[in-house]
């Protein structure tokens, strides 16, 4: 029993003592880059075989609670401009904040039938007695936010608000729908034209004119500014290959939007 | 298995091993104490341990990040010393996993301490057996049946914890990335089949564990409550 005991203890020793690797970049993406940014890295790496990337994706308010308190994490990617600011207003990151990419707002159901337009949606969910929408959590997902702001517009908005779920991230859209307990969902286009969905289900684009663009942005964090990868990757981020796989990726370039007056620049990034 | 999944496994592992090493040098003492406690705060103590068993983890983990991070008294207090702050970390992921399963480790040995027969100990010191003497020459060998299914507990509980280990651990791949954490990337990747690979083998392992735990304690229906059979058996 003494001894038992003595090796667990000798184990733990063991296992606390061992090194700890060399230093890799670490990146909070927000979910919507999930499908995308595996590809944006892999092509870097390709250039930079030493650098090691590692990425954690969630909702970009969970990720920015949590870089607020210490998150080790050198690069920032929000989905909307607020959050990545908000990191700088607070000391928590350096430089400027960058916008790279805008965001689109899709409808995404599973199997072959097909709707032409969002109204043509939603009047089907609502014919559907227990016809759920998921859309990721107004409170710390932006595409939650402008997917509530889209739906509150409509003139159905009272019975369309006790048919809604909501989802921790944009991607468990994606999953909600899948496993069949929403009807239909709004996701982010980016999520919504990859293999994995494609294959599932179909989507609907909803016009962008009929909500805010979901600019998003993205800094350097504190913990960045010290990592020889960090401002390199970040400028990276930003070269025209990058935006293309970007585009390719369901999202929309920056490049028309840069000119905009300041009055835009402050409603974009509500 | 991608290798992502495997650093998951091998960081789980890792951590449970760590924790209920911790575990159960803490709840070796603090057991005995409460188990030989006349007191009236007994009751508060023993509801104090139990706590993490109907606390949501989101909670503990969200006081444990508030308190491990840079703006918290812990954190702050280790940034002032000129060390790093413990969110994120895994240090910090150790720190709350040993608060989490706590009661795990405890409980069984509680009840099992509580069941060995006070005239034993009586006799013992009657031949001048000192009480630390006493302790790990008569109670431990008794309560062999309690520290085997605390520490399994313990290990089992630290491997399927989730809330406090995304809440504090932050899921960053090859550092605070434990299986539960990595489950829940996956479907959120819709990768199935990766999810599918790792929860088939969190389920075996949380059932070839159980199994073990009720075999050890056969005869007695709560696992919590069945270490004084071998007190008895030894005894005659």
């Amino acid at each position: 029993m003494v001894r038992m005991f003595h090796a667990l203890l000798f184990g733990a020793l063991v296992l606390m003592a061992s090194p700890a690797r060399a230093e890799s970049l670490n990146i909070a993406a927000a979910s919507s880059m999930r499908f995308v940014l595996p590809l944006v890295i892999e092509h870097y790496q390709s250039q930079h075989p030493t650098a090691d990337i590692r990425v954690v994706y969630g909702s970009s308010g969970r990720l920015y609670g949590q870089l607020s308190h210490g998150a080790p994490f050198h690069i920032f990617m929000s989905a909307n401009m607020k959050y990545a600011e908000q990191l700088l207003a607070n000391n928590n990151a350096v430089g400027n904040v960058q916008a790279y990419a805008d965001g689109r707002l899709a409808f995404w159901w599973q199997g072959a039938q097909s709707h032409v337009s969002t109204a043509d949606i939603l009047v089907a969910i609502l014919a559907q007695p227990r016809g759920r929408i998921a859309i990721a959590s107004p409170q710390h997902a932006p595409y939650g936010v402008q997917s509530l702001a889209w739906l509150q517009q409509h003139e159905q908005w009272a019975v369309i608000e006790p048919r809604l779920v909501y989802t921790e991230s944009v991607a468990q859209v994606a999953h909600f729908v899948r496993s069949g307990a929403a009807s239909v969902g709004i996701l982010a286009l980016a999520l919504a034209v990859t293999d994995e969905l494609a294959s599932e289900g179909q989507y609907l684009l909803i016009p962008p004119h009929e909500y805010q663009p979901l600019r998003k942005g993205m800094v350097i964090t504190q913990a960045g500014s010290k990592h020889p990868y960090a401002a390199e990757f970040f400028a990276y981020m930003q070269t025209p290959a990058v935006r293309r796989i970007l585009e390719q990726g369901g999202f929309a370039s920056v490049t028309g939007l840069e000119a905009a007056s300041p009055n835009q620049q402050q409603a974009l990034t509500q | 298995m991608s290798p992502a999944d495997l650093d998951a496994i091998f960081i789980t592992l890792k951590l449970a091993l760590i924790s209920t090493a911790i575990l159960m040098l803490i709840a070796m003492p603090l057991a005995w104490w409460l188990s030989q406690m006349q007191s009236r705060w007994r009751p508060f103590l023993e509801a104090t341990v139990a706590l993490p068993l109907v606390l949501p983890p989101t909670v503990l983990g969200f006081y444990m990040l508030v308190s491990l991070g840079p703006q918290g008294v812990v954190g702050s207090t280790l940034e002032a010393l000129g060390m790093q702050h413990l969110a994120f970390s895994f240090a910090g992921l150790v720190i709350g996993s040993v608060v989490y399963s706590l009661p795990f480790a405890v409980q069984p040995l509680q009840n099992a301490f509580s069941q060995v027969p006070r005239d034993l100990l009586d006799a013992a010191s009657t031949m001048r057996a000192k009480p630390l003497d006493r302790f790990f020459n008569l109670v431990v060998p008794l309560t062999k049946h309690g520290f085997i299914t605390a520490c399994v507990l313990s290990f089992a509980h630290t491997i399927g914890e989730f809330g406090v280990v995304l809440m504090i651990g932050g899921n960053i791949p090859g550092e605070t990335q434990v299986i539960s954490t990595a489950i829940y990337d996956h479907v959120e990747s819709l990768n199935y089949s990766g999810a599918n690979k790792l929860s088939l083998g969190l389920l075996v392992f949380s059932l070839v564990v159980l199994a073990m735990v009720y075999s050890l304690n056969r005869g007695a229906g709560n696992m919590f409550a069945s270490q004084g059979r071998s007190a008895k058996g030894q005894q005659e």
